[in-house]
């Protein structure tokens, strides 16, 4: 809210002309929305039309110190996955956050935003590595490692194997100094 | 102590009178030695009220740190174990890091140690089975501490329960008073005596950091901060998640309050935290009789002394 107010008054029209309108848009977007997700994105998943504007394949690598990036199959996960949200914790999650946490705030963006299904970047709400970090905020690590596993740990490759990391995700730097020489 | 130390001038007077002059031996009577062995008795006892007072009101340094630990989140992966031997230089172990054969068998710290992981197995959830660390939960109120006879435990403000070595003298009390099992002894060397346990990290939280088996942690099951703030964290967990989390916190008021803290799903005995410890510190059940013994010792001789000075005196007067 905060922050749409600061939007409004960038632009110089009155805050409070600004808002009926725009309660009138939430509201009647709140009403529409389940019906157009449904019909955009059965069962939840996403649907194929959003494919083209997914990565196909990320790199993890902004906090490795002693280990090689991750090389993240985004693609392969899409498949497998029943829906964004077994992953992105922002839709049908247990712990949904505010739509305005995540969405942009302006209504162009925010209607893309919901048709499209745009997340922000992990490391905006996940903090990197500190010296003390939050300890009432998770940081971006634990959030990418508790995201894999979530599944990962129970097909028993990681956690149950403790080499289930740089044997599925990412190689000790040493290891892989020594294969590419 | 301070009211029975005032009142000994007083109680000495008649006895430096009789030693000033033989003819007036009288001058201890009976009375005087009964007043004097009274007033002493009653400051023992009000000194011993003022002190246990005293020690009540300090419900420790305000903002001492701690750490929270998730069980439901660890994942067994033992980083925290290597980061560990890492930050204080221990000796290689014989299975590594990455051996998930150690878990066999339900393990302890030990001098080369700090720290280990178990794991249990939850007939709840098969196949997602519970890891714990081990390691030294830093009492508010440490016992090891209170048993130790030469002071050689400190807690610090910052919250770690510190040893030193120097002070040591290998008699092992802190070993049978910690109701974590956490000190262990260095059994290697004969002459030095040592007990070695975990030390958060200490160097490294004065330097503004985490400890490294924190930092460590891949997917923070392990937080560091002020124990008060992880208090809140963890209330918020269990009432966000009561399917998750038992309703419990484990180590908020356990033997006083340890600044490690624990959240499990399974029951805390499940995975074998001693769930029999009272809520007061394990300082408060010797304290009465401990700090008793050097008044005992410093009166009775006093009251004896003086009682066989009252009857040698009557005698002579016969």
């Amino acid at each position: 809210m905060r922050e749409s107010g600061s939007n409004h008054s960038r632009k110089g029209e009155p805050e409070m002309r600004k808002a009926i309108p725009l309660a009138i848009a939430f509201l009647v977007w709140a009403c529409a929305a389940p019906s157009l997700l449904a019909e955009t994105r059965p069962g939840n998943a996403p649907a194929p039309s959003f494919r083209g504007e997914m990565p196909t394949t990320v790199t993890l690598g902004g906090l490795s110190d002693r280990y090689e990036p991750v090389e993240f199959d985004h693609a392969g996960h899409v498949d497998m996955a029943s829906g964004c949200g077994d992953c992105h914790h922002q839709h049908g999650t247990e712990q949904p956050l505010g739509c305005r946490e995540c969405h942009s705030l302006d209504r162009s963006a925010f209607r893309r935003s919901v048709n499209v299904g745009t997340f922000r970047a992990c490391g905006e709400c996940h903090a990197g590595p500190s010296p003390r970090p939050d300890p009432a905020r998770t940081g971006l690590a634990a959030a990418y490692h508790r995201a894999c596993f979530g599944c990962h740990r129970e097909v028993g490759s990681v956690g149950e194997d403790p080499k289930g990391c740089t044997e599925m995700c990412h190689a000790k730097k040493e290891t892989a100094r020594a294969a590419r020489k | 102590m301070v009211k029975s130390r005032e009142r000994r001038p007083a109680g000495k007077d008649p006895g430096e009178g009789r030693g000033g002059s033989r003819e007036e031996k009288p001058g201890i009577s009976r009375r005087d030695c009964l007043k004097a062995l009274t007033a002493a008795g009653s400051a023992t006892l009000i000194g011993g009220s003022v002190d246990a007072h005293a020690y009540k009101k300090f419900s420790g340094w305000p903002d001492r740190c701690g750490v929270l630990a998730d069980l439901t989140e660890c994942v067994g992966c033992r980083s925290c174990e290597a980061a560990c031997n890492r930050a204080n230089g221990l000796p290689k172990p014989d299975v590594p890091f990455d051996e998930k054969s150690v878990f066999e068998e339900k393990r302890r710290p030990t001098a080369s140690a700090y720290t280990v992981v178990n794991r249990y197995e939850d007939p709840e959830k098969p196949g997602t089975p519970l890891y714990r660390k081990v390691q030294c939960n830093h009492c508010n109120e440490p016992g090891c501490a209170s048993a130790c006879p030469v002071r050689a435990y400190t807690k610090t403000p910052e919250g770690a329960v510190l040893y030193n070595k120097d002070l040591c003298f290998g008699c092992r009390y802190c070993m049978v008073a910690c109701p974590f099992y956490a000190p262990a002894y260095d059994y290697e060397s004969a002459l030095e005596p040592r007990v070695v346990k975990c030390t958060m990290c200490h160097g490294r939280v004065k330097a503004g950091g985490v400890p490294a088996c924190v930092e460590a942690c891949p997917v923070e099951a392990i937080k560091f901060g002020k124990r008060k703030e992880l208090i809140k964290i963890a209330e918020t967990r269990i009432r966000n998640r009561p399917d998750r989390y038992v309703d419990h916190i484990y180590g908020e008021h356990e033997v006083g309050g340890t600044s490690w803290l624990y959240l499990s799903r399974a029951p805390f005995e499940r995975v074998d935290f001693p769930t029999n410890l009272p809520e007061k510190p394990l300082v408060e059940q010797t304290k009465g009789f401990l700090s008793s013994v050097p008044l005992v010792l410093v009166l009775w001789p006093a009251f004896l002394g003086m009682a066989y000075a009252a009857t040698r005196n009557k005698e002579d007067d016969k």
